[in-house]
């Protein structure tokens, strides 16, 4: 694929989503004139792209579907529901097209027919409905387009300008040809051709501009009103056209003389149409002479046509000013990747300034180490995006699903510019859109049971995220009708998940529902409960080093906590000693470090040991990885984690201190160890393992049920 | 060397090195480099061929004990054991492994009709990590397979079921 293309998907797919957004934001205030024109707006900037790329059936069906927002932009159509469904299927059908815009899959084909016809269908509903508007009567220019020499050399093909142009509405194109008396001098890349066109359009003149948006740079674009009538229709205009101006010259019209033979014609054709045109209509005829004089008048000031080109392409600057840049994602993880190592490098030379006392030295390693600080800052700080970018797609999803179940329901979202890293909120979107599935699907009642339980009818899906120190939380929570505690029990003991004789606290219950093959739903519909379930939700946000939390009023609703990470790259945390190894163990999930006389770990009961007046179990890492080279210290260091339920002491041999670190994959080959979460590399090149704690507390889990049986 | 080569017969380079005194060889477009060894931090819990990780400037580097892999002794550390760090393409994602082999001996270049089905006979290596056997002046080196050796084990699993099903081909032309 050649990069424009990429280019243009990327942009394609990012303007249906925001359409989409737009759309269903719609559905909630159906009057919002701004979104309307954001619409209409995104949905032009889509069509211009696609007919660059000369792909011709986007070009038609995004016409058509603009149309509709157009008529709606010129109050001759009011936004209902049909036509906001019909625009989300619309956009679902670009997002296919985009991918096979030859409509090589015959299904596609049909469904491209069926839909073009729906949508041109919606727009003669209202053409029967409403009167026949004057400002619907085309309005006649003339466009004169000389490419640039260099036009072609950028892969510009000028014809599908043209076509683009010939769409707008009736059009007489003349092509024109630079005379060349030399064969030899001819480069043959450059573009000698030039065109003029006289078209006759309802559309404005801005949207003629809007043709040669791309090119107006490198090319000479004059575009003039010449008449407020359709010229292109009458015959006489068309043949005195065709017989006077010669194509393929470098001859072109001359302005005066087509205002003249215009002027002449219309007067003609005034006459004529009193005949068997009603007064209106004349008086249409008579406005536009009026007109033209106006433009006549202006004309001395505006008639150097540089001037003219100069304007337009002003006024288009000023539209492209943009705030952001897009960078490759690659790009992003490959600075991300460099300043981790110079994050790594940095701490190398700060370890060897303190080593090797040299004053300036000093000084200098300060200074790196201030910068690179800063230079990590920045850099995280550009992976970070809002969430926001994701809720678009929530809101679709409830859209749609909600109507299929026929459930009322209201969206609401707090705090969606909370940020986070771009990798876990790409790993993360399927999980919430599950949970949410689920809140619609199984939470909520249908809309007479709401009533007779007294609630609204309409039932609440909320969404709402937040910082909460190194940690982000999205809260997903319905109104609905809560999570039935003993259905999940029984039905978790019947699949063999629990135990019977287990007891089991109330989070811990509802916490089941992420275990494997858990789904309590009485049958499978077609919105969720097919089986693979929750299990991969808590799976994916256990991968992300997150964790999962339920809270649930029967009858009154279910709210769901994820927990996630700021960020996956950097972590803080206490790096630790075993034997020769270095480990790092996440800052996060340790609550106190303790020293303990290593004998009195030998002879414990069920490896439990007592800290400050507490039961805590331990594990020994030294057992547990089997290293037994060197005898153990006197003294060794416990450290204590805990998750929400339990606590567990890790024996280690010595902590060095606090630390920063930067963590690297292990690599596919350590895929399946389950001690290690990542690694990191200290100041001096020696590798260090980062603990992967929550493996460590499913230990801890399974030596409490042991303890339990 | 002419172009007059037909499009199968190429020319390509390998590395050879040793282990357990034999000959085996890599195809080099796959070799990135040849370190020394460095400090190995190992991983606990690991499969007990895969060494540990060391510090390749900045990234971490899986290390394969490659005689453990072949069902040999696990390394001793001398003077000429070395470090071959290569790539691995699975599920097209690139990844990067570094070997442990006895001694590093040189690059040599041979056609591909060079290359020889292995004789199964004398299968004292798992077969499915050898290529073909090079016959270079009388002297046998063994090509190794190397998605075979060096991918991570549950990618090795769906390899191998395919090539039982390719085997049959060349005994039977």
């Amino acid at each position: 694929m050649s990069i424009s293309n990429k280019i243009y998907l990327e942009e394609a797919s990012e303007l249906l989503e925001k359409m989409e957004a737009d759309i269903v934001s719609l559905e909630v205030c159906m009057d919002s004139r701004d979104v309307v024109q954001e619409i209409f707006r995104n949905m032009h900037t889509l069509k211009g792209n696609s007919s660059m790329f000369g792909l011709v059936n986007i070009v038609e069906f995004v016409h058509a579907l603009e149309t509709i927002y157009e008529s709606v932009l010129n109050d001759k159509l009011e936004i209902n529901s049909s036509i906001l469904s019909i625009s989300l299927t619309a956009i679902d059908h670009v997002k296919l097209m985009i991918e096979d815009p030859e409509l090589s899959d015959a299904n596609l084909k049909v469904n491209n027919e069926k839909l073009s016809l729906a949508l041109t269908n919606i727009l003669k509903e209202k053409s029967t409905s409403s009167e026949p508007v004057l400002d619907q009567v085309k309005k006649t220019y003339y466009v004169s387009f000389t490419p640039g020499r260099e036009l072609l050399h950028n892969g510009t093909n000028p014809f599908f300008l043209l076509l683009e142009l010939k769409n707008l509405g009736n059009s007489i194109i003349i092509p024109h040809q630079e005379e060349q008396d030399d064969l030899d001098k001819i480069d043959f890349t450059s573009c000698y051709a030039s065109w003029e066109i006289i078209i006759s359009t309802d559309k404005s003149i801005n949207d003629i501009r809007d043709v040669f948006v791309f090119v107006e740079d490198e090319s000479d674009i004059i575009i003039k009103k010449i008449s407020d009538y359709n010229l292109v229709k009458i015959p006489k205009f068309y043949k005195t056209i065709k017989s006077e101006v010669k194509a393929l010259t470098a001859q072109t019209i001359d302005i005066k003389w087509l205002k003249k033979i215009t002027k002449d014609i219309i007067e003609q054709q005034g006459k004529l149409s009193t005949d068997n045109d009603n007064q209106k209509q004349h008086v249409v005829t008579d406005k536009s002479n009026q007109q033209e004089e106006a433009t006549n008048v202006v004309s001395p000031f505006s008639t150097s046509t540089p001037a003219v080109h100069n304007d337009i392409s002003s006024t288009k600057k000023n539209k492209k000013m943009i705030s952001s840049v897009r960078v490759a994602s690659d790009k992003l993880d490959n600075l991300l990747n460099i300043v981790s190592e110079l994050v790594t490098t940095q701490a190398s030379l700060s370890l060897f300034s303190e080593n090797h006392y040299y004053a300036e030295l000093e000084t200098i390693s300060e200074n790196v180490e201030k910068l690179s600080r800063q230079l990590r800052d920045v850099a995280f700080g550009m992976t970070l995006i809002p969430i926001k970018g994701i809720i678009g797609r929530f809101r679709r999803m409830i859209f749609d699903t909600s109507k299929s179940l026929g459930k009322d329901v209201k969206f609401e979202v707090i705090g969606d510019d909370t940020e986070l890293d771009k990798s876990i909120i790409e790993q993360i979107t399927d999980p919430l859109m599950h949970i949410m599935r689920n809140s619609l699907d199984h939470g909520l009642e249908l809309p007479e049971d709401r009533a007779k339980a007294g609630k609204p009818q309409a039932g609440t899906i909320t969404f709402k995220s937040y910082y909460s120190g190194a940690n982000v939380h999205i809260e997903i929570s319905d109104d609905g009708r809560g999570l039935n505690k003993e259905a999940i029990q029984n039905k978790a003991i019947q699949k063999g998940i629990i135990d019977e004789n287990v007891s089991l606290s109330d989070s811990e219950i509802y916490e089941l529902i992420f275990s494997p093959g858990f789904s309590t739903a009485q049958k499978v519909t077609d919105v969720s409960g097919r089986g693979v379930g929750l299990d991969v939700v808590g799976k994916n946000i256990s991968a992300l080093r997150g964790d999962v939390k339920v809270k649930s009023v029967e009858g009154k609703g279910t709210t769901i906590t994820i927990i996630l990470p700021l960020t996956l790259s950097v972590i803080d945390g206490l790096l630790v000693k075993i034997e020769n190894d270095f480990f790092v163990i996440p800052l996060s999930v340790i609550e106190k470090c303790n020293e303990i006389k290593y004998e009195k770990l030998l002879d414990t009961f069920n490896n439990t040991i007592i800290i400050d007046g507490e039961q805590i179990p331990f594990i020994n890492l030294r057992d547990e990885f089997t290293r037994y080279a060197s005898n153990p210290p006197e003294y060794a260091a416990m450290v204590i984690i805990k998750n929400e339920e339990f606590s567990l002491a890790i024996c280690i041999d010595e902590i060095i201190g606090e630390y920063q670190a930067v963590l690297k994959p292990v690599g596919k080959h350590y895929q399946n160890q389950e001690f290690v979460s990542g690694a990191t590399i200290l100041g001096d090149g020696t590798i260090a393992l980062v603990l992967d704690t929550n493996k460590l507390l499913e230990i801890k889990a399974k030596i409490n049920q042991q303890m339990v049986i | 060397m002419s172009n007059t080569e037909t499009l199968t017969d190429h020319q390509r380079s390998y590395l050879t090195f040793t282990l357990n005194s034999e000959l085996f060889a890599l195809d080099v477009r796959q070799v990135i480099e040849i370190l020394e060894v460095t400090k190995i931090t190992s991983v606990p819990k690991a499969p007990g061929y895969m060494k540990g990780v060391i510090n390749l400037r900045g990234k971490v580097l899986p290390l394969i004990d490659t005689r453990v892999k072949f069902e040999l002794s696990p390394i001793e550390f001398t003077e000429n054991t070395c470090i071959v760090v290569m790539e691995v393409v699975i599920d097209d994602e690139n990844l990067q492994v570094g070997a442990l082999v006895d001694s590093v001996q040189e690059v040599i270049e041979a056609k591909d009709s060079m290359l020889q089905p292995s004789p199964s006979i004398d299968a004292s290596y798992p077969l499915e990590f050898i290529k073909g056997v090079l016959n270079v002046n009388e002297v046998f080196i063994m090509v190794l397979e190397i998605t075979q050796v060096f991918s991570p084990e549950e990618f090795q699993a769906v390899k191998k079921s395919k090539n039982e099903g390719m085997a049959i081909n060349p005994d039977t032309e």
